[in-house]
């Protein structure tokens, strides 16, 4: 079973789709091959050659894959299209540490910047607890000092950027499979998680309402960080649970 | 025997899926031996193909997927049962004409009329 599972997986897993796709993909032609299996071992002397006539039934596996990948919705390809290597090293290792490979993809990064850019959008028209005057402050500031105004703008946007980012590795850690989880781990980036949360705030005070947080502010800050991490935390073994299906196929080693 | 294989029959695997499943519900490897039965041997598919065309059928609506009951009674993973839709139906009549107008323009030609 496990031999027809890699042969399978050599073949799916470079079809850029969606993940509930590939698992489809995947049952269907493991499926298909097993029944060829039994058919060969009717016909055939042993286990090894029955094995090999039914992997050649289904044809050659890069040409299936591209047949595979043309079958792929076009805005499906173009989202999950691989982003070049030097981009996703972070995806990368990440993915190593989990003990699989999944490269990144544009969907991946639209995601993390779009993400930074609704965080800016927010703070110029719709962030409830900066109050109108110093909403105007920040931007008859920014029209005296439209460097400073900038600068302030792109850096919320990298922290947001990077607090998405160690969120959703945050998340991973969480959603890993067992025998894959690690509580240092988790600790490690829901402390990053929270400090990031906690910069993101200070800036925002110090910058743009152009005054120093209170010990409240920073409690409450802290406390929001926390319930979140505990609800992601939560979220994140649900995933786990809802992704063992495809942790049998994303941990089969290919290089056997 | 002589035999038709991948190439000879690109762009001819979706109508073919869809005579098989004229003959009622089936999934993949059923798909198949239909084919090869009404091929009399002479059709050699590279069987992995044959899941593309069900996915693109599928898409277009010609085709109605669903997956196995569990409770069925078999060893191995669920497979997927294909359903003809009506759309798909349709597609078939269409097909056949074209080909037969192909088949009887072109076999004049050739000198070759079935």
């Amino acid at each position: 079973m496990k031999d027809l599972m890699i042969h399978v997986e050599r073949i799916v897993r470079p079809v850029r789709a969606r993940q509930s796709r590939k698992l489809r993909m995947r049952r269907e032609l493991l499926a298909h091959l097993q029944a060829a299996l039994e058919q060969e071992r009717a016909h055939s002397a042993d286990d090894a050659s029955a094995l090999e006539q039914a992997r050649q039934r289904l044809g050659e596996p890069a040409e299936l894959t591209r047949e595979l990948q043309r079958s792929v919705p076009l805005i499906e390809r173009v989202l999950l299209a691989r982003t070049p290597e030097n981009w996703n090293g972070w995806e990368k290792r990440a993915g190593k540490r989990l003990g699989w490979y999944e490269p990144a993809t544009l969907a991946h990064w639209l995601v993390l910047c779009g993400t930074g850019a609704v965080a800016v959008m927010i703070i110029c028209l719709f962030a409830p607890h900066i109050p109108p005057e110093a909403r105007t402050r920040f931007f008859v500031d920014g029209i005296d000092h439209p460097a400073h105004a900038r600068t302030v703008l792109a850096v919320v946007w990298v922290v947001q950027v990077f607090w998405f980012y160690i969120g959703m590795r945050f998340l991973t850690a969480a959603a890993a499979p067992a025998g894959v989880f690690r509580l240092p781990r988790v600790i490690r980036r829901g402390t990053l998680v929270v400090a990031a949360q906690g910069l993101l705030m200070v800036l925002i005070i110090t910058q743009i309402v152009r005054r120093s947080p209170t010990v409240a502010e920073m409690a409450r800050t802290l406390g929001i960080s926390l319930l979140l991490l505990g609800v992601t935390m939560f979220v994140g073994r649900g995933v786990a649970a809802l992704r063992r299906p495809y942790d049998e196929w994303l941990t089969l080693d290919l290089t056997q | 025997m002589a035999t038709i294989t991948g190439d000879a029959l690109r762009g001819h695997l979706e109508t073919l899926v869809l005579s098989a499943l004229r003959r009622g519900d089936a999934h993949g490897f059923e798909i198949l031996r239909r084919l090869e039965e009404a091929g009399s041997g002479a059709l050699k598919l590279k069987e992995g193909s044959l899941y593309p065309a069900l996915y693109r059928l599928e898409a277009a609506g010609m085709v109605k997927g669903k997956w196995e009951d569990s409770a069925t009674p078999r060893r191995g993973p669920r497979r997927r049962i294909y359903r003809l839709s009506q759309k798909g139906q349709r597609r078939f009549d269409e097909a056949r004409r074209e080909f037969q107008l192909f088949t009887t323009v072109i076999g004049g030609i050739l000198g070759a009329s079935a």
